[in-house]
C-alpha cells in the first residue's frame, strides 16, 4: 500500500499531470453543471454532435497552419450550437435529424480533408488522439490550462448569476416567455455554454466520448434526487469524482485517460441506480 | 442555490490552489532513490534522474511528450527508458538515427526518443534488430541541425 502511495505522489508531482488535474475537475465541473439542463431539454445527445463539429474545425486549423487552433474551433462550435439549439421549431431540420446531420457531416469532412492536405507524420495517431482524448489531457501546455481555467470560471459564473432564469427555460419555455423572460437570449446563452464547455472537454475525454461528461452525472443525480437544485449539485460533485479517480486509476494502471473516465462513470451511474432503486 | 454554488466555487479555488503546490524536481530525484541496480550498468543507474521504465504507459509517453516539449528543462539528465528499437536512413549531417519508441495506453500514437550510443559501434553489428524491445540509459541533450532543434540521449548504453 505504501509503495502504491510513493507511486500517485510521484506521479502528482509532474506539472503536466498538476495541470491534468486541475483543467480535468473544472471541465468536469462546468459539464455537469449544463448537462441536468440538457438532458431535461432532451438535447442529451448535443455534445457529440458539437464534438464532431469541433473536430472538423480543428482538422481545418491543422491544414490552415493555424498555431492556436482554438481562434477556429471555438468560433465555429458556437455558431453551430447556436443554430442547434435555437430556433426552435421554425427550422425546416428538427432535433435530433440536424444534430445527426451536422455531428456525421463535421466528422467526415474533418476526417477527409485531414487526410488530403495532411501536415502531419502521424495522422492515424492525431484523429485516435482527438477522438478518444488518449492523453490529450496530460499534454496541456501553460497556455491551454490559462485558457481553459479562465473559460471554466466564466461558464461557472454564467450558471450561478443566470441559475432562475436557465431552471425556469429549462422547465417551461412557454411559461417562461409568458412571465417576461427573453427565453431565446437566455438559449443563446446555454448554446454558447455548452459549445466553449465542449470545446474545453475535448482534451479531456475526446471528442466521441464528451456525451458521458454532460449525461452521466445529470442521470446519476437524477436517480437518487428529485429537484434541481439537488440534482444538480450531486451532478458537479459525482462528475468531479468520477473525472479524478478516472484520471488518477490512467495514470497509475497506464490505461488510456478519456475511456477510464468514462468508465468510471458508468460505475458511478451503476452505483447510484442501486441507491435510487433501494430508496424507493 | 446561490450560496450553495458560491461555496462550491470557493472550495474549487482551493482545491486548484492545493494542486498547483509541489516540486516536481523532487519527485524526479525521489525516483532516482527507486532507481533498480542492473548487472551491466551499476554506476550508471546509480545516477538515473528519470527512469521511464518505473512509469506506467500513460505516464512514459506524456513525460516523454513534455521531455520533448520542453527539452531545455531536462538538459544533462540521465534517463533510463524502454521501448522498441527503431533505426532510420541518415540525413547529410548523419548516417543513421536511433530511436528508443514507447506508444502510448491506446497504442495508437507513438513517442520516439533518439539516441546515440558511445562511439566505436557500427550499424548493424552492434545494434539490436529493429522492433525488439530495449532499455537505453543516456543523457538528455539537445542539438540543432540546419535550423531545427532536436533531443536526444547521448553517450547511451543499451543495458538490455
Amino acid at each position: 500500500m505504501s509503495a502504491f502511495f510513493e507511486q500517485l505522489t510521484f506521479y502528482l508531482g509532474h506539472d503536466f499531470v498538476k495541470y491534468a488535474l486541475i483543467v480535468g475537475v473544472l471541465i468536469a465541473l462546468c459539464s455537469s453543471l449544463i448537462g441536468v439542463t440538457l438532458v431535461l431539454k432532451r438535447f442529451s445527445f448535443i455534445g457529440d454532435g458539437l464534438s464532431h463539429v469541433a473536430f472538423g474545425a480543428m482538422a481545418v486549423a491543422a491544414i490552415a497552419g493555424l498555431t492556436n487552433e482554438m481562434l477556429l474551433v471555438l468560433p465555429v462550435t458556437v455558431i453551430s450550437a447556436i443554430l442547434l439549439l435555437t430556433g426552435g421549431n421554425k427550422r425546416k431540420i428538427k432535433g435530433d435529424a440536424a444534430i445527426a446531420m451536422i455531428s456525421v457531416g463535421a466528422l467526415a469532412i474533418g476526417y477527409l480533408l485531414m487526410n488530403i492536405f495532411s501536415t502531419s507524420s502521424n495522422l492515424s495517431g492525431d484523429v485516435c488522439s482527438t477522438l478518444f482524448g488518449s492523453t490529450s489531457i496530460l499534454t496541456l501546455s501553460k497556455f491551454e490550462v490559462a485558457l481553459c481555467i479562465l473559460l471554466s470560471f466564466a461558464v461557472v459564473l454564467i450558471f450561478i448569476l443566470f441559475y432562475n432564469k436557465i431552471f425556469a427555460v429549462t422547465f417551461d419555455e412557454s411559461f417562461a416567455k409568458a412571465t417576461g423572460t427573453n427565453v431565446s437570449g437566455y438559449n443563446l446563452l446555454i448554446a454558447v455554454t455548452i459549445a466553449v464547455i465542449i470545446v474545453l472537454a475535448m482534451n479531456l475525454v475526446g471528442s466521441l466520448l464528451i456525451s458521458a461528461l454532460v449525461i452521466f452525472p445529470a442521470l446519476s443525480a437524477m436517480r437518487v434526487f428529485k429537484n434541481f437544485r439537488s440534482v444538480t449539485i450531486c451532478s458537479a460533485v459525482f462528475s468531479v469524482v468520477c473525472a479524478v479517480t478516472g484520471i488518477m486509476i490512467s495514470i497509475l494502471a497506464g490505461t488510456p485517460v478519456g475511456s477510464t473516465i468514462v468508465a468510471v462513470d458508468i460505475v458511478g451511474f451503476a452505483l447510484f441506480s442501486a441507491i435510487g432503486f433501494i430508496r424507493r | 442555490m446561490k450560496k450553495y454554488l458560491s461555496l462550491s466555487l470557493i472550495l474549487l479555488c482551493i482545491s486548484l490552489l492545493l494542486c498547483s503546490c509541489g516540486d516536481s524536481k523532487a519527485a524526479d530525484s525521489s525516483n532516482t532513490a527507486n532507481a533498480s541496480v542492473g548487472t551491466e550498468a551499476v554506476t550508471q543507474q546509480a545516477a538515473i534522474d528519470i527512469d521511464l521504465t518505473k512509469m506506467s504507459s500513460t505516464m512514459i509517453y506524456s513525460k516523454v511528450y513534455d521531455m520533448l516539449d520542453n527539452p531545455d528543462a531536462y538538459v544533462g539528465k540521465t534517463v533510463k527508458m524502454k521501448g522498441s528499437f527503431a533505426a532510420y536512413d541518415g540525413s547529410e549531417y548523419r548516417e543513421h538515427y536511433f530511436a528508443c519508441v514507447i506508444a502510448d495506453a491506446t497504442a495508437c500514437c507513438q513517442q520516439g526518443m533518439e539516441f546515440r550510443l558511445k562511439d566505436g559501434l557500427t550499424y548493424p553489428d552492434d545494434y539490436p534488430t529493429i522492433g525488439k524491445n530495449i532499455t537505453v540509459i543516456g543523457t538528455f541533450n539537445t542539438y540543432m541541425e540546419g535550423e531545427q532543434k532536436y533531443a536526444e540521449l547521448k553517450d547511451s548504453t543499451i543495458v538490455s
